[in-house]
């Protein structure tokens, strides 16, 4: 637990400023959907899903530097701590889980503001559900499995520095993970809805209406009555495969010479 | 023998690192690791720290591979780095987090003796990273020492200050492999000094026996090396 | 005409990706990251083969 801590203190160090600039950078999009306030509420959706996705893409950067540190000699002097590879990789990725919930449940804030200037009243159940429940449901089922993905990355990178293959690693990983991801897409699409949907934003009759009018297949359903339903599959299998990402970049940065 | 390697080659891309290489490290020894660039010094230390896996052969240190022992003893690369934000008390919380055997009174010790300025890595010279990283590794109660090139690039006070240090805390059952350039500067610290040319052994001999020859360190390299 | 044409581009495909794998098998010290190269070329090549890319 001790060199987990000094791990986590050291990651901290290192991406503090990172992750006090995403968490910072909070204030413009709320800036912006307050600046949005006489547009439509698609307007605003687009700035939330905007800072969505931007986060995810600061937080996989934050946490691939990793590649400069090989260059710059900060991995080696990793690779010989004693610690195992999963505590590293734990203790990169615990920090970076930490920065993207803090995050996407600010996020999730502004848009329960975003709502209630659209002049929606929203339920407290329902409020509880946008701030906590959906951002956890999005980084359970797509940030963590990025972020892990980022770290397997980097270390597969770091594996091939010392007989300098180049490009090569990153390359065939970048161009075979979209191709990867297509399958389990598909297979999660066909196992979706097997076990029971979890209801959230009970009472939310526009959102439940819109997402009843243009869901399919994987993602959310609505009902008439204004509940939307999650699936639970995507979840269990993105957090699955999130730690068998893990596991393996663990298992490589033990083997990575340098 | 505290460590040791066994018939080890070490092949890169385009050149080999070491070429059938068979030699062993009882306790209590300073040995010079010597020779021209490209010889394979740095791979023989980084081979017995566990940074490197042999092509063939074995690889042995304190009794296992190097790999599963990493936290006991202590290596000292010539390009591994800290982060330009460490200054040295961060570098005593990482030393202190992560390795049992680090004793903070004697990094603090070392801090002073070697005069490394309490500022981060950024701000301060090659040679005084450089002291720093040598104190975090001199701090720690090893048994194999693997120092590489630590005296490159840094200014020849520091480059004294380095010496009298390794000499002052060095311990009779310790073993340190110590490779370097400067073997004029350093030929005075050896027990034993091994020349490497092209990844072979030159030559492995004790440093009284060179002395009792009427040769020096620096001789000895010039004839084998030269 | 557009069949073999497709037929040569996926052969020199099937070739690169080869090559590939073969530099990421022998590149390694590391059995972990062996098998993830593997896997990731494999993708790719079974979908060179199968004429999805």
């Amino acid at each position: 637990m001790k060199g987990f801590r000094t791990l986590f203190w050291l990651e901290a160090r290192r991406s503090g400023a990172w992750a006090l600039a995403l968490i910072g950078s909070l204030a413009f999009w709320a800036w912006g959907l307050y600046q949005a306030y006489d547009t439509t509420v698609g307007i605003r959706a687009i700035l939330l899903t905007m800072a969505a996705v931007i986060g995810a893409i600061v937080l996989a950067l934050m946490i691939g530097r990793l590649r400069g540190e090989t260059r710059g000699g900060q991995f080696q002097v990793l690779l010989l701590t004693p610690q195992r590879g999963l505590t590293h990789i734990a203790s990169r990725f615990a920090f970076a889980l930490a920065t993207a919930s803090l995050y996407y449940i600010v996020l999730g804030g502004l848009a329960w503001w975003a709502l209630a200037m659209a002049g929606g009243s929203v339920p407290a159940s329902s409020a509880a559900q946008l701030v906590l429940a959906l951002p956890l449901y999005g980084i359970a089922t797509l940030v963590a499995p990025l972020l892990a993905w980022t770290l397997l990355l980097m270390v597969f990178i770091a594996a091939y520095r010392v007989s300098g293959t180049g490009w090569i690693p990153g390359t065939v990983m970048i161009l075979g993970t979209p191709l990867a991801l297509r399958w389990l897409i598909s297979w999660i699409d066909r196992v979706c809805y097997s076990l029971p949907g979890w209801p959230i934003l009970g009472g939310l009759q526009q959102v439940g209406a819109f997402v009843t009018g243009t869901s399919d297949g994987v993602g959310l359903r609505g009902t008439a009555d204004g509940v939307v339903y999650v699936p639970q599959e995507p979840l269990w299998i993105m957090l699955a495969l999130t730690v068998v990402l893990l596991i393996v970049a663990s298992r490589m940065w033990r083997e990575v010479e340098a | 023998m505290l460590a040791s390697l066994e018939r080890v080659s070490k092949r890169y891309a385009r050149t080999d690192g070491l070429r059938d290489l068979t030699i062993g490290f009882p306790a209590g020894e300073v040995v010079g690791v010597l020779g021209l660039n490209g010889s394979g010094k740095s791979t023989l230390l980084k081979l017995l720290a566990g940074l490197l896996s042999p092509t063939s052969g074995a690889v042995s240190a304190l009794g296992d591979l190097p790999r599963r022992n990493r936290g006991k003893l202590v290596y000292l690369g010539e390009n591994d780095s800290l982060w330009s934000w460490m200054r040295p008390s961060d570098a005593e919380t990482f030393m202190k987090g992560l390795y049992g055997d680090f004793d903070v009174v004697r990094y603090r010790s070392l801090l002073d003796s070697l005069a490394v300025p309490r500022r981060s890595t950024k701000a301060m010279s090659k040679g005084e990273r450089g002291r720093l990283r040598l104190a975090m590794a001199l701090a720690r109660d090893a048994k194999l020492y693997l120092l590489d090139e630590p005296l490159a690039g840094i200014d020849l006070l520091s480059r004294e200050r380095v010496l009298q240090s390794i000499v002052r805390e060095w311990h009779t059952d310790e073993t340190i492999l110590l490779s370097t350039h400067e073997v004029a500067e350093a030929e005075g610290l050896f027990d034993r000094v091994l020349y490497l040319r092209e990844g072979r052994l030159a030559l492995d001999a004790r440093a009284e026996d060179l002395r009792s020859q009427g040769r020096s360190v620096v001789q000895a390299f010039r004839e084998v090396l030269g | 005409m557009t069949q073999a044409f497709m037929f040569v581009v996926r052969a020199l495909l099937l070739c690169l990706v080869g090559f590939w794998a073969f530099r990421l098998w022998i590149g390694t010290a590391s059995w972990t990251a062996r098998g993830v190269g593997v896997f990731f070329s494999a993708v790719l090549v079974w979908q060179i083969v199968a004429g999805t890319l």
